[in-house]
């Protein structure tokens, strides 16, 4: 069903000729757990990560930002120039990685030109049916919504 | 098919062998259409048979069709009729269909004709400029009197390239497709050579095939094509596909009620069950592993391997 997101692995699409990773946080480790599972690391690579590295590796260099925000902003600057060929990745909780997907999205990359991989850990936004208000929460089977207080079970269910 | 009647009130001769007809409806409206769309023209020879034509007015206009056609070397008789035809006459028309529409979502659109090819490009003209959506026009024709809407198209300045062969000028794909920003989809109805150095092209480039729309004019003709037999399941009727027909046109001859759009095995609509009998897929719609199921043909293009297909008609 496409209303439910799928758990996807990161795939590389070496069919592309750039490469732009955004990562949040210590997901970067799963960056570095893709990249071992491929012959070659891809050509002309690029890595945003917000955080700081768990891991630091010689032979990647990695942006990084205080904030998703200003990560944002460099991404957008990125892709408001970019070439077709790109290939874009993200890996980070739901709600980081959907944000980002949406931002790519805007700038014209269609879902074959699109991996994303979602941590374990992380936050995601969730939906209000009564009030309409978006919250930003902890992964929880069970919520109570910021702005009208009712009492909301969290359904799989999910808009693109 | 759902029925339109027109008139011819205009024709021009575009180049000396095209002519665009202007088409207003006998007995009400005509239905609406997107940039992109073809109809088929019902060709009332002996056999009566059906063109498709890609529609080359505005999608915004509403009172008149405009089709261009090319008289085919190759013709079964349809562009030779309707070459020969005079204001006044009336025309049957099926509901326009789209099997080549345009990505809403689209920065920037790369279009690519040749010859014959510019007319569906012609009406996605007029929704990008009204959008005002970047894009380029990349041209092939042999020379400026054989090239349609020449003086049409001069009106967009330098968005439009033109490529005449007889003067050495020839279309590289590579060139217009490299450096080409994020969202840019690239639309060809273009002949098969350079339709295939197109897409490879845009794949080397890093292009998703989702990027990359052709739009298919004319069945593959050739002599090549065994004749077979189609055994209808549901009537136990036979019918020989002899090898200079489709099987979409044996089932016409045949009287038999058969659906059909593009005529050119790119847009599903003549689809059949195949019950017993091996395929010769010829079509662009299936991928691959459908091909690879042989449960299912494309009436208007693809053929048997085997000596009859029983299909559940």
């Amino acid at each position: 069903m496409l209303s439910i997101p799928q758990v996807t692995k990161l795939q590389f699409d070496l069919s592309g000729s750039r490469h732009l990773i955004c990562v949040e946080d210590e997901a970067i480790e799963i960056v570095y757990t893709r990249m071992a599972e491929l012959k070659r690391i891809p050509e002309n690579l690029q890595i945003l990560q917000t955080g700081a590295t768990v891991i630091s590796r010689k032979d990647l260099k990695v942006e990084q930002f205080d904030s998703v925000r200003n990560l944002k902003d460099r991404l957008r600057e990125i892709l408001d120039r970019a070439m077709m060929g790109m290939r874009f990745y993200g890996v980070g909780s739901e709600r980081f990685v959907w944000d980002l997907n949406r931002c790519a999205r805007s700038f014209g990359l269609s879902e074959e030109e699109i991996s994303l991989e979602t941590s374990d850990r992380g936050s995601k936004n969730i939906y209000c049916a009564n009030c309409q208000t978006i919250n930003c929460v902890d992964n929880t089977d069970v919520f109570t919504c910021y702005s009208c207080g009712t009492k909301l079970e969290v359904l799989e269910h999910f808009s693109r | 098919m759902n029925e339109q009647v027109v008139r011819v009130v205009e024709i021009e001769k575009l180049t000396p062998r095209i002519k665009r007809f202007r088409l207003v409806s006998v007995n009400g409206k005509l239905a609406s259409f997107s940039p992109g769309s073809h109809l088929a023209v019902e060709i009332p020879l002996a056999k009566r048979q059906y063109n498709s034509y890609s529609l080359c007015s505005s999608p915004y206009q509403t009172n008149f069709y405009d089709l261009a056609v090319l008289l085919s070397e190759n013709s079964r008789g349809g562009s030779e009729y309707l070459h020969q035809i005079t204001t006044g006459t009336e025309l049957k028309l099926g509901l326009p269909k789209n099997s080549f529409a345009l990505n809403s979502l689209a920065r920037k659109y790369i279009l690519i004709a040749g010859g014959i090819g510019i007319t569906p490009l012609i009406s996605m003209l007029f929704v990008i400029t009204r959008h005002q959506i970047p894009f380029e026009l990349h041209y092939a024709a042999k020379s400026p009197t054989e090239c349609a809407f020449y003086r049409f198209l001069q009106q967009y300045g330098d968005r439009v390239k033109f490529y005449f062969s007889e003067r050495g000028n020839r279309l590289n794909p590579k060139q217009i497709l490299q450096e080409q920003p994020l969202g840019t989809h690239v639309y060809l109805c273009v002949p098969q050579s350079l339709r295939e150095d197109c897409r490879g092209a845009a794949s080397a480039l890093g292009y998703p095939k989702s990027a990359v729309h052709r739009e298919l004019f004319g069945a593959v003709k050739t002599n090549k094509f065994k004749p077979f037999t189609a055994v209808l399941a549901r009537s136990e009727q036979r019918i020989d596909v002899p090898q200079d027909k489709t099987l979409l046109e044996a089932l016409e001859a045949a009287g038999i009620k058969a659906n059909y759009s593009c005529r050119a095995g790119g847009c599903g609509a003549c689809e059949v069950k195949v019950i017993e009998g091996e395929i010769n897929h010829l079509d662009s719609y299936y991928s691959p592993a459908e091909k690879a199921e042989q449960n299912r043909i494309l009436t208007c293009i693809s053929r048997a391997k085997s000596k009859q297909l029983v299909i559940d008609l």
